[in-house]
Protein backbone atom coordinates (compact mmCIF):
# COMPACT_ATOMS: atom_id res chain seq x y z
CA UNK A 1 0.00 0.00 0.00
CA UNK A 2 1.14 3.04 -1.33
CA UNK A 3 -0.05 5.33 2.29
CA UNK A 4 1.63 4.39 5.42
CA UNK A 5 0.06 4.81 8.64
CA UNK A 6 2.92 5.41 11.13
CA UNK A 7 0.34 5.50 14.11
CA UNK A 8 2.62 2.97 16.32
CA UNK A 9 5.59 5.24 16.03
CA UNK A 10 3.42 7.97 17.01
CA UNK A 11 2.21 6.18 19.94
CA UNK A 12 5.89 5.10 20.91
CA UNK A 13 6.90 8.34 20.99
CA UNK A 14 4.56 10.45 22.67
CA UNK A 15 4.48 7.16 25.05
CA UNK A 16 0.75 6.45 24.80
CA UNK A 17 -0.54 3.27 25.37
CA UNK A 18 -3.19 2.01 22.40
CA UNK A 19 -6.06 2.03 24.97
CA UNK A 20 -5.81 5.38 25.97
CA UNK A 21 -5.81 6.60 22.28
CA UNK A 22 -9.29 4.49 22.50
CA UNK A 23 -10.56 5.66 25.26
CA UNK A 24 -9.24 9.28 24.24
CA UNK A 25 -10.92 9.23 20.85
CA UNK A 26 -13.85 7.33 21.25
CA UNK A 27 -13.28 4.36 19.18
CA UNK A 28 -12.69 0.49 19.72
CA UNK A 29 -9.34 -0.73 20.29
CA UNK A 30 -10.48 -3.47 17.27
CA UNK A 31 -11.12 -0.72 15.20
CA UNK A 32 -7.80 1.46 15.97
CA UNK A 33 -5.42 -1.84 15.62
CA UNK A 34 -7.40 -1.78 12.32
CA UNK A 35 -6.07 1.62 11.08
CA UNK A 36 -2.84 0.37 12.99
CA UNK A 37 -1.58 -2.30 10.92
CA UNK A 38 -3.08 -0.79 7.80
CA UNK A 39 -6.05 -2.75 6.92
CA UNK A 40 -7.93 0.44 7.03
CA UNK A 41 -9.75 1.25 3.71
CA UNK A 42 -10.50 4.62 4.80
CA UNK A 43 -10.01 7.31 7.54
CA UNK A 44 -12.65 10.05 9.01
CA UNK A 45 -11.76 13.75 9.17
CA UNK A 46 -13.59 13.29 12.71
CA UNK A 47 -11.30 10.42 13.66
CA UNK A 48 -8.07 12.04 12.20
CA UNK A 49 -8.37 15.29 14.17
CA UNK A 50 -9.11 13.26 17.33
CA UNK A 51 -5.80 11.42 17.01
CA UNK A 52 -3.91 14.51 16.54
CA UNK A 53 -5.81 16.38 19.17
CA UNK A 54 -4.50 13.72 21.23
CA UNK A 55 -0.86 12.87 20.73
CA UNK A 56 -0.55 16.38 19.84
CA UNK A 57 0.71 15.80 15.86
CA UNK A 58 0.46 16.86 12.54
CA UNK A 59 -1.93 14.75 9.87
CA UNK A 60 1.48 14.18 8.35
CA UNK A 61 3.03 12.59 11.19
CA UNK A 62 0.39 9.74 11.08
CA UNK A 63 -0.01 9.43 7.55
CA UNK A 64 2.96 8.77 5.22
CA UNK A 65 2.88 8.71 0.78
CA UNK A 66 5.72 6.48 -0.40
CA UNK A 67 5.88 5.53 -3.84
CA UNK A 68 5.39 2.08 -5.32
CA UNK A 69 8.03 0.24 -7.20
CA UNK A 70 6.87 -1.49 -9.79
CA UNK B 1 -33.40 -8.64 16.85
CA UNK B 2 -34.18 -7.58 13.10
CA UNK B 3 -37.24 -8.36 11.13
CA UNK B 4 -35.47 -9.96 8.61
CA UNK B 5 -33.78 -12.12 11.38
CA UNK B 6 -36.95 -13.31 13.38
CA UNK B 7 -38.64 -13.68 9.53
CA UNK B 8 -35.44 -16.26 8.36
CA UNK B 9 -36.11 -19.00 11.18
CA UNK B 10 -39.50 -19.48 9.73
CA UNK B 11 -37.84 -19.56 6.23
CA UNK B 12 -35.00 -21.91 7.11
CA UNK B 13 -37.44 -24.09 8.90
CA UNK B 14 -40.10 -23.76 5.69
CA UNK B 15 -36.70 -25.04 3.20
CA UNK B 16 -35.89 -27.60 5.76
CA UNK B 17 -39.50 -29.33 5.34
CA UNK B 18 -39.14 -29.11 1.56
CA UNK B 19 -35.40 -30.44 1.75
CA UNK B 20 -37.60 -33.55 3.14
CA UNK B 21 -40.67 -33.39 1.50
CA UNK B 22 -39.56 -33.28 -2.14
CA UNK B 23 -37.83 -36.67 -2.42
CA UNK B 24 -40.22 -38.51 -0.03
CA UNK B 25 -43.38 -37.04 -2.74
CA UNK B 26 -41.32 -37.91 -5.90
CA UNK B 27 -40.47 -41.65 -3.61
CA UNK B 28 -44.44 -41.82 -2.73
CA UNK B 29 -45.51 -41.74 -6.49
CA UNK B 30 -43.36 -43.98 -7.56
CA UNK B 31 -44.28 -46.12 -5.43
CA UNK B 32 -48.24 -45.72 -6.16
CA UNK B 33 -48.08 -45.60 -9.69
CA UNK B 34 -49.78 -48.85 -10.58
CA UNK B 35 -51.94 -48.99 -7.47
CA UNK B 36 -55.92 -48.34 -7.50
CA UNK B 37 -54.43 -45.48 -5.33
CA UNK B 38 -53.21 -43.49 -8.10
CA UNK B 39 -56.85 -42.84 -9.07
CA UNK B 40 -58.42 -41.74 -5.99
CA UNK B 41 -59.32 -37.84 -5.66
CA UNK B 42 -57.08 -36.74 -3.21
CA UNK B 43 -53.65 -38.31 -5.11
CA UNK B 44 -55.13 -36.71 -8.39
CA UNK B 45 -54.97 -33.42 -7.03
CA UNK B 46 -52.09 -33.68 -5.22
CA UNK B 47 -49.71 -34.84 -8.27
CA UNK B 48 -49.40 -34.29 -12.71
CA UNK B 49 -51.73 -36.54 -13.54
CA UNK B 50 -51.20 -35.91 -17.27
CA UNK B 51 -47.78 -36.03 -19.23
CA UNK B 52 -47.94 -34.12 -22.86
CA UNK B 53 -46.57 -36.40 -25.73
CA UNK B 54 -46.53 -35.56 -29.32
CA UNK B 55 -50.29 -38.24 -29.41
CA UNK B 56 -51.70 -35.67 -27.02
CA UNK B 57 -52.08 -35.67 -23.32
CA UNK B 58 -51.71 -39.40 -21.33
CA UNK B 59 -53.23 -39.78 -18.15
CA UNK B 60 -50.68 -41.45 -15.67
CA UNK B 61 -53.60 -43.85 -14.31
CA UNK B 62 -54.47 -45.43 -17.55
CA UNK B 63 -50.54 -46.16 -18.19
CA UNK B 64 -49.48 -49.51 -17.69
CA UNK B 65 -45.82 -49.67 -15.85
CA UNK B 66 -43.59 -52.16 -15.89
CA UNK B 67 -40.99 -52.06 -13.46
CA UNK B 68 -38.45 -50.46 -16.59
CA UNK B 69 -40.77 -47.59 -17.18
CA UNK B 70 -41.14 -46.85 -13.69
CA UNK B 71 -37.63 -46.26 -13.00
CA UNK B 72 -37.56 -44.46 -16.31
CA UNK B 73 -40.48 -42.08 -14.83
CA UNK B 74 -38.68 -41.79 -11.53
CA UNK B 75 -35.51 -40.69 -13.05
CA UNK B 76 -37.23 -37.97 -15.30
CA UNK B 77 -38.85 -36.60 -11.93
CA UNK B 78 -35.53 -36.75 -10.00
CA UNK B 79 -34.13 -34.59 -13.42
CA UNK B 80 -36.67 -32.38 -13.13
CA UNK B 81 -36.99 -31.43 -9.33
CA UNK B 82 -32.92 -31.02 -9.14
CA UNK B 83 -32.60 -27.63 -9.72
CA UNK B 84 -35.41 -26.27 -7.26
CA UNK B 85 -33.79 -29.30 -4.83
CA UNK B 86 -30.40 -27.51 -4.99
CA UNK B 87 -32.24 -23.93 -5.08
CA UNK B 88 -33.37 -24.72 -1.55
CA UNK B 89 -29.83 -25.59 -0.66
CA UNK B 90 -28.64 -22.20 -1.59
CA UNK B 91 -31.95 -20.25 0.17
CA UNK B 92 -31.36 -21.80 3.32
CA UNK B 93 -28.01 -20.94 3.12
CA UNK B 94 -28.73 -17.08 2.52
CA UNK B 95 -31.42 -17.44 4.94
CA UNK B 96 -28.63 -18.70 7.97
CA UNK B 97 -26.48 -15.56 7.50
CA UNK B 98 -29.52 -13.15 7.52
CA UNK B 99 -30.30 -15.51 10.59
CA UNK B 100 -26.80 -14.02 11.62
CA UNK B 101 -27.05 -10.83 10.54
CA UNK B 102 -24.59 -10.84 7.88
CA UNK B 103 -27.37 -9.42 5.04
CA UNK B 104 -24.74 -8.28 2.40
CA UNK B 105 -21.94 -10.83 2.26
CA UNK B 106 -20.10 -12.25 -0.30
CA UNK B 107 -20.97 -15.32 0.16
CA UNK B 108 -25.04 -14.09 -0.75
CA UNK B 109 -24.08 -12.44 -3.95
CA UNK B 110 -22.62 -15.87 -5.03
CA UNK B 111 -25.52 -17.74 -3.60
CA UNK B 112 -28.37 -15.36 -5.95
CA UNK B 113 -25.42 -15.96 -8.46
CA UNK B 114 -26.29 -19.69 -8.32
CA UNK B 115 -29.29 -19.81 -7.77
CA UNK B 116 -30.22 -17.79 -11.23
CA UNK B 117 -27.69 -20.14 -12.77
CA UNK B 118 -30.06 -22.82 -11.18
CA UNK B 119 -32.98 -21.25 -12.83
CA UNK B 120 -31.21 -21.44 -16.35
CA UNK B 121 -30.13 -24.77 -15.96
CA UNK B 122 -34.01 -25.85 -15.14
CA UNK B 123 -35.55 -24.13 -18.01
CA UNK B 124 -33.07 -25.13 -20.39
CA UNK B 125 -31.82 -28.58 -19.17
CA UNK B 126 -33.45 -30.20 -16.63
CA UNK B 127 -37.34 -29.95 -17.60
CA UNK B 128 -37.01 -30.68 -21.38
CA UNK B 129 -34.92 -33.55 -20.18
CA UNK B 130 -37.34 -34.79 -17.60
CA UNK B 131 -40.32 -34.32 -19.95
CA UNK B 132 -38.00 -36.07 -22.18
CA UNK B 133 -37.95 -39.14 -19.62
CA UNK B 134 -41.86 -38.63 -18.52
CA UNK B 135 -43.12 -39.02 -22.36
CA UNK B 136 -40.65 -41.79 -23.22
CA UNK B 137 -42.01 -44.10 -19.83
CA UNK B 138 -45.60 -43.47 -20.70
CA UNK B 139 -45.20 -44.36 -23.73
CA UNK B 140 -42.68 -47.20 -23.72
CA UNK B 141 -45.33 -50.06 -23.60
CA UNK B 142 -46.94 -48.50 -26.96
CA UNK B 143 -46.80 -50.66 -30.06
CA UNK B 144 -43.76 -50.26 -31.68
CA UNK B 145 -43.82 -47.16 -33.75
CA UNK B 146 -46.04 -45.23 -31.06
CA UNK B 147 -43.12 -44.43 -28.67
CA UNK B 148 -41.57 -41.25 -28.42
CA UNK B 149 -38.52 -39.23 -27.02
CA UNK B 150 -38.97 -35.34 -27.42
CA UNK B 151 -37.06 -32.16 -26.20
CA UNK B 152 -39.26 -29.40 -26.22
CA UNK B 153 -38.18 -25.38 -24.90
CA UNK B 154 -41.83 -23.96 -24.06
CA UNK B 155 -43.48 -20.84 -22.63
CA UNK B 156 -42.64 -21.39 -18.95
CA UNK B 157 -39.37 -22.03 -19.98
CA UNK B 158 -38.70 -18.85 -21.22
CA UNK B 159 -40.20 -17.27 -18.03
CA UNK B 160 -37.73 -19.15 -15.71
CA UNK B 161 -34.74 -18.07 -18.36
CA UNK B 162 -35.84 -14.38 -17.23
CA UNK B 163 -36.32 -15.06 -13.56
CA UNK B 164 -32.92 -16.79 -14.19
CA UNK B 165 -31.33 -13.24 -15.75
CA UNK B 166 -33.52 -10.89 -12.81
CA UNK B 167 -32.06 -12.84 -10.30
CA UNK B 168 -28.23 -12.91 -11.61
CA UNK B 169 -28.84 -9.43 -12.16
CA UNK B 170 -29.71 -9.19 -8.27
CA UNK B 171 -26.83 -10.88 -7.50
CA UNK B 172 -24.19 -8.29 -9.31
CA UNK B 173 -26.07 -5.65 -7.05
CA UNK B 174 -26.11 -7.72 -3.66
CA UNK B 175 -22.07 -8.27 -4.83
CA UNK B 176 -21.86 -4.17 -5.13
CA UNK B 177 -23.72 -3.63 -1.93
CA UNK B 178 -21.08 -5.94 -0.25
CA UNK B 179 -18.26 -4.18 -1.65
CA UNK B 180 -19.62 -0.88 -0.07
CA UNK B 181 -20.24 -2.07 2.99
CA UNK B 182 -16.90 -3.76 3.57
CA UNK B 183 -15.24 -0.11 3.03
CA UNK B 184 -17.88 1.22 5.06
CA UNK B 185 -16.56 -1.54 7.62
CA UNK B 186 -12.60 -0.35 7.05
CA UNK B 187 -13.51 3.14 7.46
CA UNK B 188 -12.67 4.63 10.91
Amino acid sequence: MSIIINLDVMLAKKKVKLQDLAEAVGITIQNLSILKTGKAKAIRFSTLKSICDFLECQPGDILEFKKELL
Amino acid sequence: MERIQKLSIYFITFFNFLIYLLPISIIFEWCILNTPLMKSVIIENLFQQYVQTPLGFVKLSSVTWTPLTKIIKLVGDSIKILPFFLSLFALKSIFKNYLKGDIFKFTNAYQYRYLGLLLFLDALIAKPIGNMFNVLAVTLSNPKGLRYISITIGTPSFKALFCGAIVIVISWVILEAGKLNEERKLTI
